[in-house]
């Protein structure tokens, strides 16, 4: 019985194991592509770390939903790289009227929805009716702010009539994908977030979506009407859901995914090493990101603020009733802790050398950055010292902590729990703190806690916490007096001065002086430091070098799906899988 | 049986019967309470669904429209009746949050995979711990019966996560022999039957091994020492002496007898594997209720909450009972208790 | 001192758990004294170096050293546990022999108390800890506790229920003792026996959850370490940075197996039925 086990046993093994459970293709190609002819065909697997939560461009919030969401469903203009002009999609062409009060698009008449019902006028017309509903909410609503109105008198065509002319008008015109009417009208926009759309989404883009396995994979398939003839290339595109960041990269590098995004640079490092040295099929890919991270000091004194919310204070007689923040109030010790911290040592010990240092509050990524105009405090922990002790911060008691008026500086360092990167940032900066003799609690508190009420209650000493930047220049939800009460305003950071450059720089018509006033603003904030801005990220991304005609830029990694494609000697086992 | 053998037979059956009546009636407030508190914690813990993905241009009032939505501006007690009211009426236990799914569909699809894992992990315990048991215990004291106890106390004490985490280190990611993630391949339905079969098996080996490995440990303790036990009764050496054959005696009377405990204990097993699951699912990207419950209490999902509590509740409740009760019928101590009291 | 050094020698199990479980608290509370570095010394410059001469178990992401590291995670570790299992069986006593004693619905309400406990997503309370408090050592402590002395509380009661029906006691309530006196003198000594094996073993289960918790990043919070969080650090690469997992598991796996060789040694001298050693 015992030995008739053992053999049973032993043949399973060798059963599963001599399945052939790797996709390996190790055959490295040559990097020019343009010699070869295009195929099509082919599947692309990229891997992602969440499920999305909606594919309806009207309800999605979340990184990966919009990815898909980019892929399945077509703007009328797209944004380009200079990320001032657009390229046509669902609209030929448009032109301003003489008034500069309104803009006409001509739409393409060729455009039929995935279902195969013909794309019209009523689509976008629809679709901008829909994102400026309040009870659908659309998170993109403010940008249709200055629109008065959509309509399409003639076929094919749509005027979109503006409040005032600004610089933005095109973009706020075009933003947000058109969603079809034909059937999203059926249902009361009130239950638009549980439409059985989210999940079964029509669109015109290049690829169509197929099927949905729960926790598991989004399946999108080649969109062979779609209007660009000729596109897209690839048959297949199945979002892969890995939450695990260890098995996502063990998977990339067996082949069994072959695209991820927001790799951690350590592991980043790996894959560029493994990549020079012409051992592995992966190629690295970094780009100027979206990202950056920085320290958010509490400028206002906690209680004071909730005192103010429940007598219900208005914006502008903030200064009267809200003291400020007793250790982060003066700019002078914020001055001083940013002068304490060696933020590129630390950049580089968390980010491996993936990312830029960052002064001011202009992200690098746009025209409005000039880090000539930001103030730059070097690192420097002795003057620091000397700059607090002005300020009355002295160790009079010599226990190591400074301290002024029997209170003792020391405070708590919060950040969302889960994220390795700002735990890290948190843990060093108490460390580099500690040594001038400041004590620095971290505190990781979970999402739901940290967004839901510890920010917007602007109950918080400090924060390490990152944004990530549209692709405007818009910092007054952040330190405009007008948010002072809104939820990501939390510094409490309160300056008329600031509050009417931000109006100079929008109300202009001239981008000279637009660009003037964005210096002005970031002389003023690298000066004040509400934040203290420590990096500015790089994307770490890879890719199967089987895919050619990759491009990356400013705008991301989607940026041309349609156009990839993969040489027939070089289609993997999943592609053939598929084929067939 | 003669028949005082065959009234006492049914006297006893009549009071198992009313012992779990009673226990079932017993459970109902328990049950009732236990989802009442958690329906207050859950509420009254710090946070707001709303917020969840971090965008500075969202205006406020769309935080007020999404507040609308679920329901969360009423006063906590009405927002109670309506959740009870619901379940009890409609057996509706909301929508998610997150993606607007019916709960009971987004339960139902993550419950199943776990169920699979767990079951296997089951099975492979028990056929491991029972295997190994016995072959332990019939060589008390040697070479092979040291050995195997050390490795399983090995197994018994090792945290199920590190064991996964080794084994995903070694044999997916150093070695490549299997899958790391995930249960079945990306190309599964297109494969046939057996390759299917095959895919599944692939996939389950490592995380069965896993959570299966400590519980088979568990196993192996217990029919060791129960086999050994009965190895030496007198009613052993009675049956040897008649002539029955060995291996006869070892499988229909000691495994018989050393299984009982592990029955009794089945009942607080299965929702110990349960929610042993959830770390395995975490560490192999599996789908299943680990997951679901981990997104759903980080992003304050209540519903999902809610209605993973009930069946978490439900399960553990109905557990205890099966175990009282077998427990109950088996041990004969206790149910002379019962003979006396009924 | 003679006859706890034989009492320890009489059964294996029990010997060979007391020395690893001896070493391992040798090396928590006295190697920090003996060893250069702290365990929160920060030095970016060394981060994440292999075992080496100067740094026997190697460094971490910042520059610590993990020897240290692990001596104090010793300290945090077993902490918790021993604390938690202390509180545990004081609530779980109690409650098992009112239950017992008392009887009638007390006993009803009190197991009835048992299944809501046993029933509440752990997940979510601990969540709930972390966010509301401060996420601190003691409030730990607090919640492995609460959720492990209905074990406790259930073996009490079984233990005491069937030591309440055997003969002796019933007579020395015939005769009028107080209860307490009978509790005292007749039951406890009885059932701690039962209650001493339970809560070493409850000990190695809680650094086992303590680890869990850890892992989920629910845990000791930095720059405190337990077993756990320095386990759950070295999982980002657990190939590349092998030092941080391999060494951090060994020691819980050590711990583990100490305190559950201590309580199966016990258990062997207490209740021979359940060995199998002849």
């Amino acid at each position: 019985m015992k030995t008739t086990h053992l053999i049973i046993v032993v043949c399973l093994v060798f059963a599963l194991f001599s399945c052939d459970s790797k996709i390996k293709n190790i055959k490295q190609s040559s990097s020019e592509t343009d010699t070869k002819e295009i195929a099509d065909g082919g599947t692309l697997v990229i891997g992602v770390r969440s499920e999305p939560e909606s594919l309806n461009p009207l309800t999605a919030l979340s990184q990966t939903s919009r990815n898909i969401i980019s892929l399945v469903f077509r703007r009328l203009a797209d944004l380009n790289e200079d990320l001032t002009t657009f390229t046509p999609q669902l609209a030929k062409s448009w032109e301003f009227s003489s008034d500069s009060m309104s803009l006409l698009f001509h739409l393409r008449t060729d455009v039929q929805w995935h279902d195969n019902k013909p794309f019209t006028a009523a689509d976008v017309v629809y679709s901008y009716q829909m994102q400026v509903n309040p009870d659908v909410a659309w998170d993109g609503i403010s940008y249709k702010n200055n629109i008065a109105s959509v309509q399409s008198p003639v076929d094919s065509t749509v005027i979109f009539s503006f409040h005032k002319k600004s610089r933005s008008m095109l973009a706020d015109a075009v933003e947000g994908y058109i969603v079809p009417k034909h059937i999203l009208e059926h249902d009361p926009p009130e239950i638009m977030h549980e439409s059985h759309f989210n999940r079964n989404p029509i669109g015109t883009g290049p690829f169509r979506f197929l099927g949905w396995k729960d926790q598991q994979a989004v399946t999108l398939i080649k969109n062979n009407s779609y209007y660009e003839t000729g596109k897209p290339h690839l048959d297949r595109i199945i979002f892969k859901i890995v939450p695990d960041n260890l098995n996502l990269l063990t998977q990339l590098k067996a082949g069994e995914v072959d695209l991820v995004e927001g790799i951690y640079p350590k592991d980043f490092q790996g894959i560029i090493k493994n990549w020079d040295k012409g051992k592995s099929s992966v190629r690295p890919i970094s780009y100027m990101g979206r990202r950056y991270d920085f320290i958010g000091w509490n400028l206002i004194d906690p209680d004071t603020y909730r005192e103010a919310i429940q007598n219900e204070i208005s914006e502008i007689k903030i200064n009267e009733y809200i003291k400020p923040n007793k250790l982060f109030g003066s700019q002078k010790v914020r001055c001083a802790l940013t002068m304490a911290i060696d933020r590129e040592a630390l950049t580089n010990a968390v980010n491996f050398g993936m990312a830029l240092p960052m002064n001011g509050p202009a992200p690098l990524i746009l025209a409005a950055y000039n880090e000539d105009a930001n103030i730059r405090w070097r690192y420097d922990p002795r003057q620091a010292r000397k700059l607090l002790s002005k300020e009355g911060w002295i160790d009079s008691d010599k226990d190591g902590i400074l301290d002024k008026d029997g209170m003792s500086f020391e405070f708590e360092l919060v950040s969302e729990a889960g994220n390795v990167r700002w735990e890290q940032v948190a843990t060093i900066l108490q460390d580099q703190l500690g040594k001038i003799g400041i004590r620095v609690t971290p505190r990781l508190v979970e999402p739901a806690l940290l967004y839901g009420k510890m920010l917007p209650s602007k109950d918080f000493d400090a924060v390490v916490i990152g944004w990530v930047v549209g692709l405007t220049m818009d910092l007054a939800p952040l330190f405009h007096s007008s948010s002072f009460f809104a939820p990501f305003h939390f510094t409490g950071y309160h300056s008329l001065r600031y509050d009417s450059l931000d109006a100079a720089s929008k109300n202009t018509l001239s981008p000279k002086a637009a660009q003037q006033y964005y210096n002005d603003i970031a002389r003023l904030l690298s000066y004040d430091l509400p934040y203290t801005w420590l990096y500015y990220r790089l994307e770490c991304s890879a890719i199967h070098n089987r895919f050619k005609n990759v491009k990356s830029d400013k705008r991301g990694l989607y940026i041309n799906l349609e156009d990839w494609w993969i040489p027939l000697d070089e289609r993997n086992r999943t592609d053939k899988f598929f084929e067939g | 049986m003669n028949a005082i053998e065959q009234i006492n037979f049914s006297k006893v059956r009549v009071c198992v019967i009313s012992i779990i009546l009673k226990r079932a009636l017993d459970s109902v407030p328990t049950i009732i309470i236990g989802i009442t508190l958690t329906f207050l914690i859950v509420h009254l813990a710090p946070g707001d669904p709303g917020i969840r993905f971090l965008d500075p241009s969202q205006p406020t009032e769309i935080q007020q429209v999404i507040q609308k939505r679920f329901g969360l501006n009423e006063p906590l007690h009405i927002q109670y009746w309506n959740w009870v009211k619901c379940v009890l009426f409609h057996l509706d236990f909301g929508n998610s949050f997150y993606n607007g799914k019916p709960s009971s569909e987004v339960l139902r699809s993550a419950l199943l995979p776990t169920i699979l894992l767990a079951g296997c992990a089951l099975v492979f315990a028990l056929i491991t711990g029972i295997l190994l048991g016995i072959l332990a215990a019939t060589r008390p004291n040697t070479f092979t019966d040291r050995s195997i106890t050390i490795i399983m106390m090995l197994f018994f004490s090792t945290p199920a996560f590190w064991l996964g985490i080794m084994f995903l280190g070694v044999f997916s990611i150093q070695l490549g022999w299997l899958p790391s993630s995930h249960l079945t391949s990306l190309y599964h339905d297109q494969l046939n039957t057996i390759a299917r079969f095959t895919d599944y098996i692939q996939h389950l080996f490592l995380p069965v091994l896993t959570l299966g490995l400590p519980l088979a440990a568990t196993f192996f303790r217990y029919i060791r020492s129960g086999v050994i036990e009965a190895l030496r009764s007198d009613y052993i050496l009675g049956a040897r002496a008649r002539g029955i054959g060995y291996k006869k005696i070892l499988f229909r009377y000691c495994l018989k007898n050393s299984l009982l405990p592990i029955i009794s204990l089945l009942g607080v097993i299965i929702p110990a594997l349960l929610s042993g699951a959830v770390i395995v699912e975490v560490i192999f990207s599996l789908p299943g209720m680990g997951r679901t419950m981990v997104t759903a209490v980080f992003g304050r999902d209540y519903p999902i909450i809610l209605a993973a509590s009930t069946l978490a509740f439900f399960a553990v409740v109905a557990g205890n009972m099966i175990a009282d009760i077998t427990y109950s019928i088996i041990d004969p101590r206790i149910r002379y208790q019962t003979r006396k009291n009924s | 001192m003679k006859r706890i050094f034989d009492f320890i020698r009489s059964d294996k199990s029990l010997y060979v758990g007391f020395i690893l479980i001896g070493i391992i608290i040798i090396f928590s509370l006295i190697g920090p004294l003996l060893s250069p570095y702290k365990y929160s010394s920060q030095n970016l410059s060394e981060a994440l170096q292999s075992p080496s001469i100067s740094h026997p178990l190697g460094t971490d992401y910042y520059g610590r050293d993990m020897l240290a590291r692990m001596m104090h995670g010793g300290q945090i570790t077993l902490g918790i546990a021993l604390l938690a299992t202390t509180i545990a069986i004081l609530i779980g006593m109690i409650t098992g022999l009112i239950s017992a004693f008392v009887g009638g619905w007390i006993d009803r309400i009190l197991m009835r108390l048992v299944d809501i406990m046993l029933g509440f997503p752990r997940l979510f309370i601990i969540l709930l800890v972390i966010g509301m408090g401060h996420s601190s050592i003691g409030l730990i402590i607090l919640f492995l506790a609460v959720f492990s002395w209905m074990e406790i509380a259930r073996i009490v009661r079984s233990e005491v229920l069937v030591i309440k029906e055997q003969l002796y006691i019933k007579s020395a309530e015939a005769i009028g003792l107080w209860r307490r006196r009978i509790i005292s003198i007749h039951i406890l000594p009885n059932v701690m026996g039962t209650v001493i094996v339970s809560s070493v073993l409850l000990i190695s289960t809680l650094i086992l959850i303590e680890s869990s918790i850890s892992f989920l990043g629910l845990g000791v919070q930095p720059p405190n370490a337990s077993w756990g969080t320095i386990l759950t650090e070295g999982r980002i690469d657990p190939i590349g940075t092998w030092w941080i997992s391999v060494f951090s598991g060994t020691f819980i796996i050590a711990a583990i197996i100490g305190f559950n060789l201590i309580g199966d040694g016990l258990r062997n001298i207490l209740d021979p039925k359940f060995t199998g050693n002849s």
